[in-house]
This record gives C-alpha cells, structure tokens and sequence, in this order.
C-alpha cells in the first residue's frame, strides 16, 4: 500500500509538476528513456547466463510434386491463442504445401476460415495466400529464378522450444566447437538440443506470455537463414498469431509483412509495408540470391568470382557482378504503422549470405595463400563444413528493451519521439557472457534496437582498448579490413550491420574481454552528440551523476572469456588486407560516365516546412511540403538499367538513419566531403543523418537500378520515426513504362488494390538540380512511350496524351512513323507539295467515302480536317518523325 | 585508467545491479521539485490520488487500459460533463486530435481534412468510431463558442468538440505524446491525430493530411479488426481492371492535399466555396495574392476579402505558405479540371512485364 501510495504519488506530482523533460509515461516513473519504470532484474547480474547462439531455420530442397496426404496449417484452439506448439511443430516437420505458385494462391481458403467467421464475420471469400493476387505481386522471373530451397516458420506467441530444428543444424551439434566437448555443443542445459530453451531474458527471470513476444516459431533461440548466393530460396511465412487482435499484452499488431533488409529482391517479395497478410494466411517470399548485375555482366557466368559454394568443397559459378557479393543481413517486420511494435516484439532473424568469397570456411583455398588463383577469403569461421561454419563467427543481434513490473516484455508507443529499452540484450538475452577461444573471431553485430544507436568500446579487463579490424560495413565486405586501434567501433545507428574480426590469440585463457556501449540518449529522438568519456563508465562516474539522469543502457553489456585454443589458425590474418594491402572485395566502381549521366533526387528529412509541422515528413525534390507515408503515393520511379544520386539531408535536431530498399549505395559525399574510410570502401543501405559524431545533416548516395521492378520503401530506421510517416515509396520501373503499380489494401477477405499516383518529379528527379540529357528510357514528349517505343518521338501520339480518337500510336501505313508525324503521304522520305495535293483530295472525307486516304487522317479520328491540316503544317517541308522506331 | 579500478567496476556493477542507481536519481529529482509545487499542482495531486484510488493495478497485459488514461473531466459543446476515460475512450475506436477555435491557420485545415474522413465514413461515426476534437484553448473555447466552430464546419454526430482546463488538456496530450514543451505559439501545438482501439491496445500517429481515404480505411476495418463488412463494391478481381492514373501535376498535388479540404471544382459549395469559373469571376491578381497571404489581405481589410469572410461564417482562408508559382499551379489546375462533358483519354492497360518470364 505504501509503495502504491507513493508511485501513485510520484505520477500526480510528475505529470503536475515537473517541467520540460517530463515524458508520458506509465505507472509513475518519469524522465527516464522508456516512460516507465525501470525494468527489474530479478536478481540476475550481469555475465551469468550465456549468450544464445542462434538456431538456423534449416533450408530443404524444393519438392517438384504436390503432397498428396499432407496436412494443412493447423487450426489453433480458439481465437485467443497462437497456433498450437506441438501441433506446429508437427506441421513445419513435413513437406511443403500447397506448392508455391507464380501469383498468390488464392484458389484455397485461410485454413482458419471457419473460426474467423466465428469470432470476426462472415467472410466473402478468404485466401490461403495473402500475397496480393494477380499478376501485380506474381513472382516476376519465376521460372528463371525458380526456388531450389524452401524453409518454413509460423510467427507466433512466445513458447518453450521442443527442439523442432535441432536436426536442420548444418553442424548437427557433430563438428567443430558444435561438437562434444566443443564450446557450444551444449545448446541447451543438457544438451545438443535447443528443446527446453524457454523464452525468456534470463534464467531468473519471468518465462514470456504467448501475448508479449512474438517470434519465428514462438521460439527461442532466435532464429538464423543460411543462404547462398545463386540458390533461390523460398520463405513461406505463416501467420499463427491470435485472430483476436487484443491479444498482444499492449503492443503489436498481428498481421504482418516481412522485409529482407538488403536483399536484391523483387518487389513482391520484398515485404512492402501495405502487402502484408494476416492470421492463418502464408506469404511466399521468393528470394531470388542473384549477384547485382545479373542481366548485364558476367552474363555467361564465366567469372570463377561469382560463385557459390557446391558443398563439396568445389564451386558452382553464377551470373552476376561478384563484386556484389553480399555477407550479412536480417529480415524483419514491415508492417504499416506498426513496424516498430512488431520487430520489437520479435519478428526479426538474421541473414547470412554464402558465396565462394565469403564462405564460412578458413581453410578451403584461401585468397592469402594465393592471391591471383584462390577467391575463399577465409574470415574466421571453422573448416569442417564445405560452408556455413559458425564456430569462430557468431551473429549478434544487440538491442535494448524494457519489461514491467512482471518482467514481461513491454513497449510505450506514445513515446513519439522515439523508444528507449533500459536493459541492453544481445541475441534477446540480458548481458550475457560468451566463451571464446584465444584466436581470431568474426562478429556480426546487428543493432536491431527501435531507437537507440550503439558505439561498441571493445575492452580487456583492465579498461584497455582491444584492437579489432571491421570487415564488412552493412553486411557487405569492404574493399580493406580497416584497423581500429585504440578506438572504438564507429557508431552504429538501427538496423546498421558491422562485422568485425577480434583476435584473442594474445589473451591468457581465463580473462575476459568486454563490450561496452558508450552512446547516450536522453529521449529517442536521437543519441546526445558525443558519446559518454569512458573513463567516466569505467570508474563508475557516470552512473552516479548527481542529480539525476543516467541513460543505464551504457556500459558494459557483453563479456567474452577467453579459452585455450589447441587448433591452428588458418583464418585469414585481416593485418593482410588493410589500406594498401590485398583487396577483400572491391568496390563495383561508378564511372565518371555513370555519375555524370545520373539522375539526381532529393530527400528532406524531418519537419514540412509549411502547415503540417510534424517532425515525421519526407519533402522529395520540389515538394513544397513534406508528408507523411502514403502506400500508394510514388514518390519516385527509378529506371532499370539507370544510375541514380540520392541526396539525403536533414535540418532539424533529430537523427535519422535512413534505409533505402533494393540497391545499396556507396557514399560519395558526407557534408560536401569525402566519407570516413570504413564507409569509403564500403556498400551500404542505411545511411546516418544526424549531428551525432561521425554523422552529418547531408549526404550523397549512387545508386544503380538492376533486374527487378516494383514498389519499395525509403524511410528513416528507428521504426518508431518511419511509424510515424517518415518514409515514402518509390518504384522501380521499366524505362518507358507508364502503368503505376497499384497498392494493395488487405483485409480479412482478402487482398484489394487502390489506384496509385506518382508526384511530378517521380521519373524525372529534382527540377532544380542538374538532370541528364534524355538517354534511354526517356520519353521527350512524355506521351507514356518511351522514346525508343515511340513512333513519334516528339509528337505526343501515347497514353498519356490527348487522344482525338483513341489511337495512340497509329501508323496506318506501317512505316515506322506515326500518323502524327507523318505527313508524307507518299513515303518519298520528305513532305512537300505532292503530299498536300494527295491530302487536299482527301480532305474531308470518312471512312468508305471514295476520296478516304486513311494515312491523310494524322490524328486517327475517323475524318480528315483541320485538326489533321494543323498536324500537316507542322510537318511541313520535313521529313516525317523523328521516331524511335525508324530513322 | 587504473586497472584495479575497472576490474573492481565490473564487480560494483554486478553486485549493485544498475537499476538501484538509476532509481536513487530519480527519486533525488523528484525530491528536488516537491516545494515548488503551487496550489494547482496540488488540487490536480488530490484529485489524483482520487481518481487513482479505484485503480489499485491496471489489467495484467493490458498497459494501456484504465491505468494509463487519466479520467479527467471534459465538457463537450452541448455542455455535457463527460469523463475522459470511462465515457470517451472505453471500448471505443476513436480518433483525437487537439485544436483551438481562434486557430487561424492549421486548424480550420484539419477540421475540414477530418470531416472529409467523416463524411467518407457515413453513418459509422458515433455508431462505431468516435472522433475527438479537444481545445488547448479552455478560456476563449467554451462549450458554446466550440458548438458555434463545429456549426461553421457542418460536422454531423458522432464527431464531439470538447473543452477542458489547461492541466487537463495538458495532461491528455502529454499521454497521447503529443504535448508541446514550452509552447510559445498555439499554432504550433502538435496537429498530429492519434488514432486508436482501447479495447485492442492499438495507437497508432497519423497526420490530419494523410489521405482521408487511407483514415477512413485505418477507423472502419483495421482498427476495428474488420470487425464491419467492408462495402459491397469491393471485388477480389478488380486488380486486373486497376488503371494507372496520370502522374498529378504540381498544381493538383497541393490542389487535393490542401484546398480539396473545403473546396470543389463544380460539386457545390462546402467549407468554402465551389472554385469552378474562379479564375472568371475574379481577377487573377487578386486570386495569386489570396492564395498566397489570405491573413494579410483580412488585416489589411482588403474589401473582396472581407465579403468572403462574412459570406463564409467567418471561417478563415489558411496561410499554407504557399508561394506565387504555386498558387498560378493551383489555379492553372482548377482551370483545367472546369466541369466538362469530355471523361479524359482513355489509357491502354497491359500487364505489368517484368524483365521477362
């Protein structure tokens, strides 16, 4: 009673008195980063329980025939509760079906039909796929990029493991450290099993409810996708989450859309965020692996580069630019207004891409042994698999959260600005400690928070700074490892990827070496701009400000302790390919030719400048104001084949890591000047715009638009921002194309479409910037036919233009120039006072008449006249055109 | 650093645990703000420790729920007493945004861009959906004054103007998050519209100038877990006959995101008049100006903008900070879109092509 009357106390007195900082928040504490209480720990401390490794999915082998006696997705027991665990696991264990399809499945019902009619409606027809239908969101390329490999999860409530994939491990807990006796043989407390892993934070503390987590399988560990590079794979996502959408213990939405962030994927399979699909349905995400570049180099697959591991130690040689290869990604949530609830919740898992470069293998033909004949860089992986070895490369999904007061997972969506979790996880576990051999580790760090940006300061326990190389920036192998001594990892902002090699090899077994967080946030608007001294947290200073504020998500949050090693080292020694050493992979360069010709756009992030001040809008090109995410609103149509310069900027005091879908980007410019030279070398896909240190209000991206079409997303990444509105579609288009994809609206019966409508700017860039001349793809009279489609290339004769009589690019005598533009009645090759006698005695005339000519009729309405005689004029003592169909 | 000292850190931090530190902060800040407290503060604490009385723990998994929104007292435009949580919020489908009536610029803007979303919602406000406008403004914004503003803007039922004191607006808008520190300019008081599903812990931000079809959609099925039959015209094969639709010229981009609200071209007069033959009926000089400083042509009593505020209830043109070029797009659009017998070319549709299969 006493400490209720005081809370209860603390709340009037806060909302009532306290000034400027006071946040919204809950249960009576206030001016703290989560607008809640801090987060009880149970008793457990720091560095006591281990961190997680993550499970893998599993990948299986298309099947090429319907299953004949396979069950459908169960129905859960009532439309409270997620699908049933045991009756999950029971279905994920067999063969895939229905067979996946070109256009969404909507032939069969939503398995769950019955029982969503029972609690929601009758329903007009429902639809076991809720991929949008039709040719819209169909596979493009489907046969040519048909999958060879499936895996399968449902998303749903929280839920101990019975260890469904333990037999999917690529190391089936048999080799290397997965072995007996290795390090993370143990996957659990007894065992080479996850069965029995319970989700939670911590062993002390509270099991989570079905309602407060929401993950792959339900289940921890969190999960992992080993892929490769030139293997189409196949995701069929299930929908097991509560038909009831009141079940999600305060946040979450259930209905949702997933989004492989960096992928080179198609836009019906990139998760845009109004495609997304509900309870009971599947969405098959197709995604296709293809190097960059596919259509135009390396098209013969001849380059011994561009390659995917056989799994028999030799190679399969792909299409694609290998200098495209790509290493680490993550796919999460994407759903409208509520990505942020929802990937905080748990619908994330990592990535990782396997080529013959970056092959999680350290021993196979290494690139350092013999640069001009080997291509396996050999980063720090383990050699007993062909590929895919995790034994010395961990993933490591860092993020901060918050529970209540029963230790259940929660989250405040009215902190506008941004939300903050007060207790630092790595891999979904509370400070956790991780053994490691002393050699050479790869780390794949994720920041996967909703708000907060990181800055890793890696330590020995005498406060020390470890050196370390980073290796890959976004998940993309840089050109050079960059050495960082005696300095901390750069900041990394939500969603960024950086891998970084350690070497433990110097450190006696039994010391321990630690991850410390040193950025600060005092709300989520962004993090303050210099990170905090370390000195200050390692002598505890920090945290004992008085008065006050401490943000406790810095310091330490990882410990590794160091074990003897007995192997031989054969990874490869990242000193070796630092600046002015061996290449790693270099950059697919962007020639002066490329940039010169590029279009330009421009990207204003934070608030309009004009009636609606909020500070959440995106103003592209000659907006005069910014707005708010609209599906069906393009923003910009990038053409295939062409190369682009995106200029980001942002005005206000917020920071903004923004992502781009589709293609990554390399930084020309950070400021007006060169970019740092970890992202120099680099290929990236979310971009830090901000005053924080190592940021800036403005940047310049290139870009190039390759094989794949449709609608995708460009937005800020802290979730909470891009929930808000701050994010736009743009469509990658054919050159010429006129038809705007239309943006689907599901429902429970099913998914419709709404017309979509483009800005002015959308295919032309920036008015006020340098465009280039018109090249390919261009449409000069901006008739809806591209030049090079176009029988009259200046004359506006297509859909788009005022049609006299319906017929748009009508070339009655077949020579290759529009009527419109062809005047020249007797195809002499020029327009002179032969063809105006010939139109003088057609004049007038209609059709059956004897005096019809119908090549006199330039504009198609069926009669001769002056609206033709004016068209005639115009084409006076000329030749007919120009088209871009004859010269 | 001297080694001990870190090492002895890493032990400190485990034995204390970090949340002991950072509670003791708090508790020092909280300390330090208790004798400043005036009066107010101190009626609004007992009122308080009332009203949290009969709420000893909110629901278990479900934060946002009576624990969270305070029951304040609010008084609607017919002067009926009203009480935040339980009458308002309470097992409803809502939508919140916060106003003043004196608000020259933004506010008649949203008005309007809301009663687009309800007029596309029909009969379903004040059946199933609920919207909210709430003054920030309790002394000018009496019952009265707020029934006059929503009379000007022909609001249907179901759509309540509320007025309360300032705390208690403060207090709302601080737990919606969308309270304003530091206020110097009401206008510039956050226009964002919260929407939300009490029953279903759903809240989400919107802005009043999102497409009012994209609102409507968001109040009636999703919010509501489509709880409603979607309309009748809806059709699972419409993909194949869905058009492309003409990139919108600048002039009709800002036409429809900011004039559309209260004008028509040849449907009628709504909030505003019907613009049809404008550029006819008034000199193109005059017009660019109105559309560019409307509340400086009214201070400086420009005569012609005097007769339309009178003919209008008073309700001003808004200062969208428009500039001349874009008011001659907007005018050139309006010109264009003049009432014709003519429906616009037709567009060829073909499938979507991607690179090949």
């Amino acid at each position: 009673m006493t400490a209720g009357l005081y809370s209860a106390l603390a709340l009037i007195l806060l909302t009532a008195a306290l000034p400027v900082s006071a946040k919204n928040g809950v249960e009576g504490e206030y001016d703290v980063p989560t607008g809640a209480y801090h987060s009880p720990l149970f008793g457990a401390e720091p560095f006591t329980t281990r961190l997680l490794r993550m499970e893998e999915f599993g990948s299986k082998d298309l099947p090429n025939t319907e299953c004949e006696d396979c069950e459908r997705f169960p129905n859960p027991v009532n439309c409270r509760e997620s699908v049933g665990g045991y009756d999950l696991d029971q279905f994920l264990a067999q063969r895939l079906t229905p067979m996946p399809r070109r256009s969404a499945n909507t032939e069969e019902p939503n398995p769950w039909e019955t029982l969503i009619e029972h609690c929601i409606r009758p329903l007009a027809q429902t639809a076991t796929e809720g991929r949008p239908p039709g040719e819209w969101y169909a596979h493009q390329r489907w046969s040519e990029m048909y999958p060879e490999k499936y895996f399968q999860s449902a998303t749903r409530g929280a839920r101990r493991n019975l260890g469904l994939r333990d037999s999917y491990q690529m190391h089936g807990y048999k080799v290397g450290e997965f072995a007996a006796g290795g390090l993370y043989h143990k996957a659990n407390e007894s065992g080479p099993s996850t069965s029995g892993i319970e989700v939670q934070f911590h062993p002390n503390m509270p099991i989570q409810d079905p309602n407060s987590l929401w993950t792959f399988d339900g289940t921890f560990p969190p999960k992992l996708l080993m892929a490769r590079h030139g293997v189409p794979i196949l995701f069929r996502h299930y929908n097991g989450l509560p038909i009831d959408d009141s079940m999600n213990y305060g946040f979450g939405r259930h209905t949702l859309s997933t989004h492989e962030h960096n992928g080179h994927n198609p836009a019906e399979s990139d998760g845009y965020t109004s495609a997304f699909f509900f309870p009971g349905q599947f969405f098959d995400y197709r995604w296709p692996m293809a190097l960059a570049g596919y259509d135009t180099i390396n098209q013969d697959a001849s380059d011994p580069r561009a390659a995917t591991p056989d799994g028999n130690g030799g190679s399969i040689q792909i299409r694609g630019d290998w200098r495209e290869t790509m290493s680490t990604h993550w796919f999460h949530d994407h759903m409208l207004d509520y990505t942020a609830q929802n990937v905080y919740k748990g619908s994330a898992a990592m990535m990782n891409y396997y080529s013959v470069l970056d092959r999680g293998n350290e021993k196979l033909a290494c690139h350092y042994a013999d640069p001009v004949n080997n291509v396996n860089l050999c980063l720090p992986s383990g050699d007993a698999l062909d590929w895919g070895n995790r034994d010395y490369d961990v993933n490591m999904e860092i993020a901060d959260k918050a529970w209540d007061s029963s230790g259940q997972l929660f989250f405040n969506m009215f902190n506008l600005d941004g939300f903050l979790g007060d207790r630092m996880t790595v891999n979904w576990t509370y400070k956790p400690y991780l053994d490691v051999r002393a050699r050479r580790y790869r780390f794949r760090l994720l920041n996967a928070s909703v708000s907060r940006y990181i800055k890793i300061a890696v330590l020995d326990e005498d406060g020390n700074r470890v050196p370390f190389h980073m290796v890959a920036n976004d998940g993309n192998i840089m050109e050079h490892a960059i050495p960082f001594v005696g300095e901390d990892v750069p900041i990394q902002s939500i969603a960024e990827r950086y891998d970084i090699v350690i070497d433990f090899s110097k450190f006696e077994p039994g010391s321990k070496v630690y991850f410390v967080n040193t950025v600060e946030h005092e709300d989520g608007r962004g993090p303050l701009e210099t990170p905090v001294d370390l000195a200050d947290i390692l002598d505890g200073s920090y945290e004992n400000r008085a008065p006050g504020f401490f943000d406790p998500a810095v310091g330490a949050f990882l410990e590794m302790r160091v074990v003897g090693y007995s192997g031989t080292d054969t990874s490869m020694n990242p000193e070796l390919y630092e600046p002015g050493g061996l290449k790693m992979i270099p950059l697919p360069e962007f020639t002066a030719e490329d940039l010169a010709g590029a279009r330009h756009r421009s990207f204003r992030f934070g608030r309009s400048n004009t009636s609606d001040t909020e500070p959440w809008t995106v103003q592209v090109d000659d907006e005069i104001e910014g707005s708010g995410m609209e599906a069906g609103k393009i923003s910009a149509a990038p053409d295939l084949g062409t190369v682009e310069i995106w200029h980001l900027s942002t005005r206000g005091s917020w920071s903004h890591p923004i992502h781009i879908h589709f293609e990554e980007g390399q930084l020309l410019t950070r400021d007006g000047r060169e970019p740092p030279i970890y992202e120099k070398f680099a290929r990236k896909d979310t971009f830090r715009l901000g005053r924080e240190a190592q940021s800036s209000r403005e940047i310049s991206v290139a870009l190039r638009f390759r094989e794949f079409l449709g609608s995708y997303m460009e937005h800020c990444h802290n979730t909470q921002h891009e929930d808000y509105a701050m994010m736009l579609r743009f469509d990658a288009q054919q050159p010429g194309q006129v038809l705007l994809i239309p943006t689907p609206v599901p429902e429970w019966d099913g998914v419709f479409y709404e017309e979509s409508y483009a800005i002015s700017s959308a295919k032309t860039g920036d008015p006020n910037l340098p465009q280039p001349p018109p090249g390919v793809g261009a449409d000069q009279d901006e008739d809806g036919v591209a030049d090079v489609a176009d029988n009259c290339k200046l004359i506006p004769n297509g859909p788009l233009a005022f049609d006299w009589g319906g017929n748009s690019q009508l070339d009655t005598d077949s020579d290759g120039f529009g009527n419109l533009c062809d005047p020249d009645l007797n195809n002499d090759g020029f327009t002179n006072f032969v063809d105006f006698v010939s139109f003088v005695i057609a004049f007038y005339s209609q059709p059956g008449q004897p005096t019809w000519n119908p090549n006199a009729d330039l504009n198609g309405d069926e009669i001769v006249n002056f609206g033709d005689f004016f068209s005639f004029v115009g084409g006076w003592m000329r030749a007919p055109g120009p088209s871009g169909l004859s010269q | 650093m001297d080694a001990s000292a870190w090492a002895e850190r890493i032990v400190a931090v485990k034995r204390l645990g970090r949340s002991e530190g950072w509670g003791q902060g708090n508790r020092q800040r909280e300390a330090r703000f208790f004798p400043g407290m005036g009066w107010k503060s101190l009626c609004i604490l007992v009122a308080f420790i009332l009203s949290l009385a009969g709420v000893s723990s909110a629901e278990k998994g479900k934060p946002w729920g009576e624990g969270y929104f305070p029951d304040v007292l609010l008084t609607t435009h017919e002067g009926k007493e009203v009480r935040f949580y339980q009458d308002l919020l309470k097992d409803k489908v809502v939508a919140i945004n916060f106003m003043f009536t004196s608000c020259e610029n933004v506010c008649p803007a949203e008005t309007a861009r809301l009663s687009q979303v309800v007029s596309l919602l029909g009969d379903r406000v004040g059946e199933d959906i609920h919207f909210y406008s709430i003054s920030i403004d309790p002394e000018v914004d009496t019952p009265e004054a707020l029934a006059r503003y929503r009379e000007r803007f022909d609001v249907g039922e179901g759509w309540t103007f509320l007025t309360a004191s300032r705390e208690t607006s403060d207090l709302i808008q601080r737990k919606l998050g969308l309270l304003v520190e530091q206020l110097d300019d009401p206008n510039d008081h956050n226009a964002s519209l919260v929407l939300g599903s009490e029953a279903n812990s759903r809240w989400i931000r919107r802005s009043p100038y999102d497409n009012p079809k994209s609102l409507a959609h968001l109040l009636a099925e999703s919010l509501q877990n489509g709880r409603k039959a979607p309309r009748a015209n809806r059709n699972l094969a419409s993909y194949a006959d869905a058009p492309s639709r003409e990139n919108w010229d600048k002039g009709e981009r800002i036409y429809r995101s900011r004039c559309a609200a209260c004008h028509t071209i040849g449907e009628g007069n709504r909030v505003g008049p019907d613009l049809a033959g404008v550029t006819q009926r008034r000199e193109r000089e005059w017009l660019v100006r109105w559309i560019v400083e409307p509340d400086l042509m009214i201070s400086e009593k420009d005569p012609e903008a005097l007769e339309l505020l009178k003919a209008w209830d008073d309700i001003r043109m808004p200062n969208f900070g428009l500039n001349q070029a874009e008011a001659e797009a907007i005018l050139g659009f309006i010109e264009r879109s003049a009432p014709s017998p003519s429906t616009g070319p037709e567009r060829s549709l073909s499938m979507r092509d991607p690179v090949g299969h």
